[in-house]
């Protein structure tokens, strides 16, 4: 489904701050895998799932996502494979525009766009039907515009546009993390119901090692570029936040 | 008086679309896109120098459009492809085109159209004055704008180009080519410029060098003056109507200010004051409302504070 094959980023390369962001890291998720990935500031979480989504070209290592090779590839055409929600709940959507041109927009991911209309009528009904099961009352308020709407509604929202379209692989980055605690849970709730509904192959990076435990069939820790520490099956079953933690400890005072 | 504002009308339907076209730039893509003041000039240019070679008004205002397109592609080009700043990539454009509009008019710098059939003259013929003519074509020309931005807006490569204005990472990760919705405003606005540059010349009956030299922030003014009285960020139709109607209103406003006596060279000033104005009367709204808001948190967190202090009391006490 997914491998990454000695995949490496440098910042501020023949500079002095040059720093190895994500260093020779190797993985391979199958279909429907749920990755969790945890990591302290700088560890190059973000910077991984950023190479995977296109923001950044890889200094060297390889994408492949089923059979498409995406290292290569423009950001907008990795697009049309993946579903991302960023951690910025403004990010997601623009504001400028009302709640059905966003889902329209999104619905379009990996088409021709050309002059036909925006938003059509028989995709109105669909998107009604799809925001009714956020239950949060957006299936009444298509024409309003994004911007009006709160944090939470406007990550549900984006949450809604990467899932809902069944993208090959769907990238969340500390998506929750600006959302009051919640806020936050409920997010939580939807991403799991989404995934599962849609048997979406997911990675989710997080600072949140309650969650980390509790989400996800599989667990990444990195630190420095590189994976620590991996989990799968029934050992991330059996991991709890305080085994996360005193792991994140450990390695931590063993890279001091 | 009356030819006064007639002509002050007539004038503000001819720029209001070069409104509408600075709107596509500056408030649909978000960058100040200083090209216009080159491309208006360079629609005036193109659109005389076909008259007067003695082409038809209608090719002469299409080709007057199509030139501002160009101008546009060059400065998106700049922009998109040799990654200049938009702001820079605007600068560059105009410059270059200051000498490109004294090469399109046989190398003078005025074209005169006195004796010249225009796109106004069928009207004129017809019994019209050339204001009333002016004000048709214009009226014309505008709603017929309006009406296809709306549209426009509202196609699946519109949207795609609002998308990228108000959020290039959220049109990139929605797989939009985010580069070619910037050249795509960039010669849609500027087309627009040079359509409105080319029906001014046929107005005013010469095109001359020096006709851009402060445009951009007669379109700014008009624009900002469209959106503070009429529109406020309402629906698309109003935001729209509201820059035909800016650019009538400003034209009115400089027209009264010289009737009541100001000298025509103070007009640049007083433009440039009316556009900073005009520019800070949101953040000035804004500031206001934040001042009265800080207030009522800073009660509340007073009365956060008397409550905690209270629990905390307690726990020490338990």
């Amino acid at each position: 489904m997914l491998d990454i094959n000695h995949l490496s980023k440098r910042w501020g390369a023949g500079t002095l701050d040059e720093r190895m962001a994500v260093r020779d890291v190797s993985l391979h998720l199958d279909t429907g895998d749920f990755l969790v990935v945890v990591g302290g500031n700088g560890s190059g979480k973000s910077t991984l799932l950023n190479l995977i989504a296109g923001v950044h070209r890889a200094d060297g290592g390889s994408i492949f996502l089923d059979d498409v090779n995406l290292t290569a590839l423009p950001e907008y055409k990795r697009a049309s494979y993946i579903g991302r929600v960023f951690q910025d709940p403004l990010l997601g959507s623009a504001d400028g525009m009302t709640v059905e041109e966003n889902l329209a927009l999104a619905v379009r991911r990996g088409k021709k766009r050309g002059l036909r209309w925006g938003v059509t009528a028989k995709e109105r009904t669909e998107f009604r039907e799809m925001l009714a099961q956020l239950e949060l009352g957006l299936e009444n308020r298509l024409q309003s515009k994004v911007g009006l709407l709160s944090g939470g509604q406007r990550q549900a929202l984006t949450l809604l546009m990467a899932a809902a379209m069944r993208p090959k692989l769907l990238l969340l980055d500390e998506h929750t993390a600006a959302l009051d605690p919640k806020t936050a849970a409920r997010i939580l709730a939807l991403t799991k119901s989404l995934i599962e509904r849609h048997q979406l192959t997911a990675i989710m990076v997080t600072h949140s090692m309650k969650d980390a435990a509790a989400l996800g069939s599989r667990l990444i820790m990195m630190r420095e570029g590189e994976v620590l520490y991996s989990a799968a099956g029934e050992d991330k079953r059996r991991l709890t936040a305080m085994d996360l933690l005193d792991r994140f400890h450990e390695e931590e005072a063993v890279g001091a | 008086m009356e030819n006064i504002i007639l002509g002050a009308m007539a004038l503000g339907l001819l720029w209001s679309v070069t409104t509408l076209g600075i709107y596509i730039t500056y408030r649909v893509l978000d960058v100040a896109d200083l090209t216009l003041e080159g491309a208006i000039v360079l629609g005036a240019s193109v659109a005389a120098v076909i008259l007067q070679q003695g082409g038809s008004p209608l090719l002469a205002t299409a080709a007057a459009m199509g030139a501002g397109a160009l101008a546009g592609l060059v400065t998106a080009l700049l922009h998109v492809a040799l990654k200049i700043p938009a702001l820079l990539a605007g600068i560059l454009s105009m410059i270059a085109l200051y000498s490109i509009n004294i090469r399109v008019m046989l190398g003078s710098s005025n074209l005169s159209l006195l004796r010249v059939r225009t796109i106004l003259s069928p009207l004129m013929d017809a019994g019209c004055s050339k204001n009333q003519a002016a004000l048709v074509a214009g009226g014309a020309c505008t709603v017929t704008v309006v009406v296809g931005l709306y549209w426009f807006l509202h196609t699946e490569l519109g949207c795609a180009l609002r998308a990228t204005g108000r959020s290039p990472q959220m049109a990139r990760a929605q797989g939009i080519n985010t580069d070619r919705s910037k050249v795509l405003g960039f010669v849609l606005g500027n087309a627009l410029v040079g359509l409105s540059g080319g029906l001014i010349a046929q107005y005013q009956g010469f095109a001359d060098v020096q006709m851009g030299s402060g445009s951009i922030v007669i379109a700014l003014a008009s624009l900002i003056i469209g959106e503070v009285i009429f529109s406020r960020g309402r629906s698309m139709w109003l935001g729209l109507t509201a820059m035909a109607l800016g650019a009538v209103t400003y034209r009115m406003i400089i027209a009264l200010v010289l009737e009541a006596g100001m000298p025509a060279t103070d007009l640049k000033l007083f433009t440039a004051i009316t556009v900073a104005a005009a520019l800070y009367l949101p953040t000035a709204k804004e500031g206001l409302c934040q001042a009265l808001m800080e207030e009522k948190k800073e009660e509340k967190r007073y009365a956060g504070h008397q409550s905690s202090v209270k629990a905390l009391g307690r726990r020490h006490s338990g």
